[in-house]
């Protein structure tokens, strides 16, 4: 999180990088844009097949559903056969959003990645190096932002499955995690009854329902953070994104790690000391068994 | 003697390695940007002079070497060592000297959680505070922790000691704290 929003794209691109070597099956970035969006409109991140009349079908089932299109930025995979598009379109409401979605969704050529006033999930299978090369993350500028590199532990390993994870249940929230929620099955089950949709078997999913369960419950980012730790059981570390803020939460018997610094330019979280290397914090700390920490954006 | 310097910045752990293996005397690594398994397994009489901070495994396994680090360290460092001494000027990570059998490891700052975790010999001394459960399973050695520990101090300890000059926060199973008389 940057103390002035600045190239938050080139810090992660460059702490991923150092990172690599924890995992290679897929790499993913949630940046939050400083560039103000009016009242009612919201940006979209839809991967999107690179097939004939792809862009229409998603204009269409946006529109469809009360969409107004302002804007697309089309960023095709170096790898082929789809792309990941930035849309910001005009919605009157949240309800409308969320049929927005479900509607790209349902046009088997689309499938959002994440929509809110800030967030942007770029994220597929393969290196940083790729990522970077198809989209160009070093040079998107934001407040702040998280990123991950994957070794997949659970569930397989394809674009969808990649981090991070935002939630349909709420717009600019996502997650990025290292380790296993052991119990995720009934917690999900759990989620489902309180009417959250799951779209992967990736337990990490788990983790964002579980927190706007919480957010939605009135608990402040820090309460449902703590609860986590309480709740969720394995090992696990995760960070955790909102549009003004970010959370980092370690597993009680601290199996995970989680490592923060600080600098002038802002703060950082990492799993390791190497990817630290971009602040200039001479005691960068681990955090702790269970603790947990957050990062608000000044003025929210 | 002086000291070779060695740029690490653009060598892979497995060629750091190979470099230290050969070495002899004095050698003095600059940018290691963290790198894992430094020094792994090394058995010569080397003295490692280490400009920066250590990724995890730092000295795993070796036998005899003095390492010297300015930085931090991060988890397990000096891990299963059966002689030779790891210097941190810094912090280290969880699970600092596991499974040591012989050997001494300082750490100026502070450790993290598991210190010393199923160690069977050696001494661990610690500047600052350590961990939830330093002393995990250990088996025999010393840890010194001059500073604080956290919560279940030698969980399931065996055998060995820890002493600790500042608050203990609680016991784990097995654990019996007794005054030492100064």
């Amino acid at each position: 999180m940057l103390k002035h929003p600045g190239k938050v794209g080139d810090y992660l691109y460059r702490m991923m990088l150092a990172l690599q070597h924890r995992g290679t099956d897929s790499a993913g970035v949630a940046i939050y844009t400083d560039k103000k969006l009016g009242e009612d409109e919201y940006i979209l991140m839809v991967q999107v097949l690179d097939k004939p009349g792809a862009i229409g079908k998603v204009g269409d089932a946006i529109g469809r559903a009360g969409g107004n299109i302002r804007d697309i930025q089309v960023k095709i995979s170096k790898g082929g056969g789809f792309g990941i598009d930035r849309y910001v379109i005009r919605a009157k409401d949240l309800p409308t959003l969320k049929r927005i979605v479900e509607e790209v969704d349902a046009t088997g050529i689309g499938k959002v990645f994440s929509y809110g006033q800030s967030i942007q999930v770029i994220k597929e299978t393969g290196l940083v190096e790729n990522l970077e090369a198809s989209y160009g993350i070093s040079s998107m500028r934001g407040t702040h932002g998280i990123g991950h590199v994957r070794f997949s532990t659970e569930s397989r390993v394809d674009h969808h499955h990649a981090h991070p994870f935002h939630t349909g249940s709420n717009p600019d929230i996502a997650v990025v995690h290292n380790g296993q929620i052991t119990n995720y099955h009934k917690v999900r089950r759990g989620l489902e009854r309180r009417g959250f949709t799951f779209v992967t078997e990736n337990d990490t999913e788990c983790i964002v329902h579980f927190i706007v369960d919480k957010l939605q419950q009135k608990f402040s980012l820090e309460e449902a953070l703590e609860a986590s730790v309480e709740e969720l059981d394995g090992p696990f570390s995760y960070i955790i994104a909102t549009s003004t803020a970010i959370g980092v939460a370690r597993d009680k018997l601290g199996l995970r790690p989680a490592m923060i610094a600080r600098d002038r330019s802002g703060y950082f979280i990492a799993s390791e000391e190497c990817a630290l290397v971009v602040c200039k914090d001479p005691n960068p700390k681990y955090l702790g068994p269970g603790e947990v920490c957050v990062y608000e954006l000044k003025g929210s | 003697m002086s000291s070779r310097v060695v740029d690490a910045a653009k060598m892979s752990p497995r060629e750091i390695n190979q470099l230290l293996r050969k070495a002899r005397g004095k050698i003095r690594l600059i940018n290691p940007n963290s790198a894992h398994f430094l020094a792994a397994g090394l058995r010569n009489s080397l003295k490692i002079e280490i400009d920066g901070s250590a990724g995890y495994y730092l000295g795993t396994c070796m036998h005899g070497p003095v390492i010297h680090i300015n930085g931090n360290a991060g988890w397990y460092a000096g891990d299963n060592i059966t002689d030779g001494v790891v210097i941190i000027d810094g912090s280290g990570g969880d699970g600092v000297g596991q499974g040591m059998y012989n050997g001494t490891i300082v750490v100026r700052k502070n450790c993290g959680s598991r210190t010393g975790q199923l160690m069977k010999g050696g001494t661990v001394i610690v500047g600052g505070n350590s961990g939830y459960m330093t002393g995990l399973y250990a088996f025999g050695g010393k840890i010194i922790i001059c500073g604080d520990v956290e919560h279940s101090a030698g969980e399931s300890i065996m055998g060995g000691a820890i002493y600790v000059g500042g608050k203990i926060a609680s016991l784990g199973k097995n654990a019996v704290a007794q005054k030492v008389a100064t």
